[in-house]
């Protein structure tokens, strides 16, 4: 099986502390890797990682990062910027702050296709697609961001990420930022997506039960280390690792009706 | 509330003075009963109180000071419009690159914001006017040069916390140009500071001009400029008091508003202030 992302004993610090360390993984052609771990464990980091984007400060120890087989960290940065979009792109964890409040949601779409090489014209058609595609109505294109609903905007980031054709969708804990009903939506909508288009995704959570739902495969992370990695069904029945016993601990079971208070 | 209204009272007055003032200097040749530069020799020409045939009387050469205030303003105006574009192009360039680089290139800029922060203003524009001769355009030139260091400084401060916003980095992961991030994600977002200092600056640059020309290193006589005619005016500060007291008030006048209009904005701009009440 061919992989779309490759990352091999990856180790990136920041000042003194060692942010990722030593990490290895990979995402297979078509597939979805869900990427687990509590807030801190440098799931986030990771993810900027394979963008070529990590904050100012952060070295890169040692390690490579294959995006189709090319390692992006000897590139340079405008090397790394026509891959963003192209080959990789991510949608943000915080679907309100990560749209320009004083730019039209439809603007900063094309905007990226443009950054790509696309004409004016086929950004504008292609826009109407994408909008249809994450099932809304092209005519939301036209408000400021401050008009969308949370669930709206996240769907609009995913178009945005899509937009360029990417092989592999990072999403930073799309759903996080949501209400439940909202969250089952975002969730469905990835999945057909991803069955229509292929593309492979590492989708970034803290929560086994929306692992559960969408990935193939997953790797928990803590502390900058990942410490268990497989396919779902492996991990999920037989987790080997204390700490993932304790992550998939959290998710409530239908049904479960031992740990309910009296009335 | 109360303050609200009162800060809106004063963008509208201010706006209200700035506005006349513009087209009376746009419309002048049309608004001017005479000839700015035409003179009246005769012993009963010269030096003539205001009167309904001259608003603002005649100066020591027998032309109407009216007329000649109307010209005049067109040059202060425009020096302080024009000197004030250059001034924020230049701060929105260099604190724009400061701040979204950060590192070398901003330790560079901002060093070089410090040398120019040692400098009274004023003496290095007159010292270069001086070399470079007194004309309006070298005015406009030489205040636009010298005066955008603040502005440099207020476009850093915001480019600094901006670009770590998520939609800067949104932009980034699409893989958009930087060329293209600092102006059209950043810079619109940072242009209400911009706003408020520009309109303050223009202000400032009028005041400037007119001293420039007070002291004759401006606009050169016969042409009309709010200083110039000051100066005129001052050796018949005695009997004469309609020379210096229309140009200065108009001068202070000008100045007020645009400052008022400047102050305005930053209040109705800043939430800060805004929630302070
Ligand atoms: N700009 C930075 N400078 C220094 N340290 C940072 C910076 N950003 C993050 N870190 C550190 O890197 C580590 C990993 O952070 P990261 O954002 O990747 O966590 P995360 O797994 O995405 O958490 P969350 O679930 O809360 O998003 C944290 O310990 C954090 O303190
Ligand atoms: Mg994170």
């Amino acid at each position: 099986m061919d992989t779309t992302l490759r990352i091999d004993s990856l180790t990136v610090d920041i000042g003194p502390g060692r942010v990722i360390d030593g990490i290895s993984f990979e995402v297979a052609e078509g597939r979805i890797l869900g990427l687990v771990g509590e807030s801190g464990s440098g799931k986030t980091m990771t993810a900027l990682a394979v963008l070529g984007l990590l904050p100012e400060g952060a070295v890169i120890r040692s390690g490579q990062v294959l995006l189709k087989g090319n390692d992006i960290v000897p590139m340079s940065p405008e090397e790394r910027r026509r891959l963003r979009g192209k080959k990789a792109a991510m949608s943000f964890q915080e679907p309100f702050t990560a749209f320009n409040p004083v730019m039209r949601i439809g603007e900063q779409v094309t905007e990226a296709m443009r950054a790509h090489g696309m004409s004016r014209a086929g950004a504008e058609k292609r826009l109407a697609e994408l909008s249809r595609m994450v099932k809304l109505s092209p005519g939301i294109c036209r408000h400021y961001p401050h008009e969308l609903s949370g669930g709206e905007r996240q769907r609009m980031m995913i178009a945005m990420a899509l937009s360029c054709g990417p092989d592999l969708l990072i999403l930073d804990e799309p759903t996080t930022a949501l209400d439940v009903s909202v969250q089952k939506h975002i969730l469905d909508l990835v999945s057909e997506l991803q069955r229509r288009k292929k593309f492979s995704v590492l989708f970034i959570t803290h929560d086994f039960s929306v692992v559960n739902k969408i990935a193939d495969d997953v790797a928990v992370m803590k502390e900058g280390r990942i410490v268990e990695k497989g396919s779902k069904d492996k991990v999920l029945k037989a987790p080997g690792h204390e700490y993932t016993r304790k992550l998939i601990g959290c998710i409530p079971r239908l049904g479960d009706t031992r740990k309910r208070l009296p009335v | 509330m109360t303050s609200f209204t009162l800060t809106m009272k004063r963008i509208i007055f201010g706006i209200f003075i700035i506005a006349v003032m513009t087209l009376t200097a746009v419309f002048a040749p049309l608004v001017a009963p005479y000839d700015p530069l035409e003179m009246d020799l005769s012993p009963e020409g010269r030096l003539k109180p205001p009167s309904p045939e001259h608003f603002f009387g005649t100066d020591n050469l027998g032309r109407d000071v009216f007329s000649r205030m109307l010209y005049g303003a067109r040059i202060s105006l425009s020096v302080g419009f024009i000197a004030v574009i250059i001034s924020v192009c230049i701060g929105i360039l260099l604190g724009g690159l400061s701040g979204y680089y950060g590192g070398r290139v901003d330790a560079l800029i901002m060093r070089f914001v410090e040398v120019m922060y040692c400098f009274p203003t004023f003496f290095l524009i007159m010292m270069v006017i001086t070399f470079l001769g007194p004309s309006i355009v070298n005015v406009m030139v030489v205040i636009g040069l010298t005066s955008w260091p603040g502005l440099c400084r207020l476009v850093r401060a915001e480019f600094l916390s901006l670009r770590e916003r998520d939609f800067v980095s949104s932009a980034k992961v699409q893989g958009i140009p930087d060329r293209r991030i600092i102006f059209r994600h950043i810079l619109p977002n940072a242009m209400a500071p911009v706003y408020v200092s520009a309109t303050l600056s223009v202000g400032a640059a009028i005041l400037v001009e007119s001293a420039l020309s007070f002291l004759g290193l401006g606009v050169q006589i016969p042409r009309p400029s709010w200083g110039n005619i000051l100066t005129a005016g001052k050796n018949y500060l005695d009997y004469a008091w309609w020379l210096t007291f229309f140009p200065g008030i108009a001068i202070l006048l000008t100045v007020l508003s645009f400052n008022l209009v400047g102050e305005g904005l930053r209040e109705l701009l800043d939430p800060r202030l805004r929630k302070r009440k």
